[in-house]
């Protein structure tokens, strides 16, 4: 079974994103931040990260580097989510080891299923 | 004999000059047309000021809200104010006689050097950083003006002016428009992701009618979404933020993939999209994904108004130093009216598609920005219930 992890601050969107993945057979993990992100990757290394870029405390750039993630688990694939202010960090995040960007309002959580399995597959 | 009178004519001949070169002097300084002296040193160059040579001037100067300098030719600072000491928090002593370039940041040098750039017949302005004494710099904008003096005495005035508010201003406003973005754009993200669940069936069978008034909930919160991608992208075109560094893009592989991703779109409104592109690749330095948000805004309006069943072609040529795209429509079609208000904020056009098509009246406003920002030009043609054609130009050469 493929392990997800959602790093996502919005308790909302967390709960959704779980709930499609988990109904497509996906184990998920969750965190609410970069810092989380990194706790939870110590305890269970995922195949897939969605990562939000605006958090609180450290934030998706933060955790790309905190967790110097391209250079240690360049085999996890990360799917950045974002809005359409954040294009700088976007850029950066690009280069510090992200697959792809996803703008967050653009897909249904079906769509989103279809990218996450086209990328796990 | 005669060598020994030869030699003293030219003496004489060399001390009369010097005589007239120092009646000029004096006389230049009678007249007020000098201000200082620069007397070359062993190590660097003295500068001694006249008191009382363009007193009036000089305190207008010392009075200024910006700091002003007078720099030679090789950059050697023959002036300053009070007000660039206290910007840079070193006493004048030591910026006098010094060279303006040891003041900028190393990273900024270059944008120095083109400010420092000899002859230049007009202002020249440079946004850059200057250190402090207090081991910080400071952004600053410079604006140099050349003296038409001779070439020996050639020299610049330049006005710093503390770009220090302005920019925390601005980070402010940056700041807020991202956080507004985020603030805004949550919700409705959450509404359309719980929307799209139920529709999708995760919570069970809905019949018809249920169906049908969340799919028009979903409508109107993605209608919703449009609006805040508009107001924030204009707001940061308007700020001239988060522009992205222009990159070599090639034009036909871009229309390409823009027809591709909206012809599903189109399909449902059973329409066709075609396009026609040269055989040689046509390049242009542009900020990718606004220029190709861009194009995808007209090329979106176009299937929008224009009717079921229809064609819209889209077409790319280079002629001379530009690139030209075309995206030509059969829709409904604009009055002469109509396309004066075209580019403006918020402007709607009535027409039969416009309430189906539910934009914001931002989108062509933001275009034309993104047009400007390329040095581009957009125009369009129109006529009432035949079609309209939008026409791109966009520099090829030195456009990186």
């Amino acid at each position: 079974m493929k392990k997800i992890l959602v790093v996502e601050d919005e308790q909302l969107l967390r709960e959704i994103y779980e709930l499609a993945l988990t109904s497509a057979g996906y184990k998920v993990s969750l965190a609410s931040d970069g810092y989380e992100a990194i706790s939870s990757m110590e305890k269970s290394m995922p195949d897939l990260i969605l990562l939000d870029l605006l958090m609180p405390k450290l934030d998706g750039v933060g955790f790309l580097r905190e967790s110097d993630i391209k250079k240690k688990w360049p085999q996890i694939k990360i799917i950045l989510f974002s809005n359409i202010s954040s294009s700088k960090n976007l850029e950066e995040a690009m280069t510090l080891g992200a697959t792809k960007h996803i703008v967050k309002s653009n897909l249904t959580p079906n769509q989103l299923l279809a990218e996450v399995k086209s990328i796990l597959e | 004999m005669m060598a020994s009178t030869s030699n003293t004519n030219e003496e004489i001949q060399a001390l009369r000059m010097r005589l007239r070169e120092a009646e000029d002097t004096l006389e230049a300084i009678r007249m007020g047309s000098v201000d200082a002296l620069v007397v070359k040193g062993v190590q660097k160059p003295q500068v001694f000021t006249l008191k009382s040579a363009d007193y009036t001037y000089r305190m207008l100067i010392e009075s200024m809200n910006q700091g002003a300098l007078a720099v030679d030719n090789s950059g050697v600072i023959l002036f300053s104010n009070k007000q660039f000491s206290e910007m840079i928090g070193m006493p004048l002593e030591q910026i006098i006689g010094s060279k303006i370039q040891s003041f900028a940041d190393p990273a900024d040098r270059p944008s120095m050097k083109r400010l420092m750039k000899k002859n230049q017949k007009n202002n020249v302005n440079a946004e850059l950083r200057l250190k402090t004494a207090y081991k910080t710099s400071i952004g600053v904008l410079l604006s140099a003006t050349m003296l038409p003096l001779d070439e020996a005495l050639a020299y610049q005035c330049i006005v710093v002016t503390d770009m220090t508010e302005r920019n925390q201003a601005e980070e402010a406003k940056d700041e807020f428009i991202s956080v507004a973005s985020h603030q805004l754009r949550t919700p409705a993200t959450a509404v359309k992701q719980y929307i799209n669940m139920v529709l999708d069936g995760y919570f069970g069978k809905l019949n018809k009618a249920q169906t049908k008034a969340l799919e028009k909930a979903n409508f109107s919160n993605e209608r919703e979404l449009n609006v805040i991608d508009d107001l924030l992208r204009v707001a940061q075109i308007d700020a001239g933020k988060n522009i992205s560094i222009k990159k070599i893009t090639d034009l036909g592989q871009m229309i390409e993939s823009i027809v591709n991703e909206l012809s599903v779109r189109a399909r449902q409104r059973k329409q066709t999209i075609t396009y026609k592109l040269p055989k040689d690749n046509i390049e242009a330095g542009t900020h990718s994904d606004l220029f190709r948000m861009a194009v995808e805004n007209i090329l979106d309006n176009a299937s929008k108004y224009t009717p079921e069943g229809k064609l819209i072609k889209v077409s790319l040529q280079s002629k001379d130093d530009y690139a030209i795209i075309i995206i030509e429509d059969e829709g409904v079609g604009m009055s002469e009216e109509d396309i004066s208000k075209l580019y403006q904020k918020f402007s709607r056009l009535p027409n039969s598609l416009s309430v189906e098509a539910g934009g914001t009246g931002l989108g062509l406003y933001w275009v034309k920005k993104v047009v400007d920002l390329h040095q581009g030009d957009i125009e369009v043609v129109s006529k009432v219930g035949k079609g309209t054609r939008f026409k791109l130009v966009l520099p090829l050469k030195d456009s990186l």
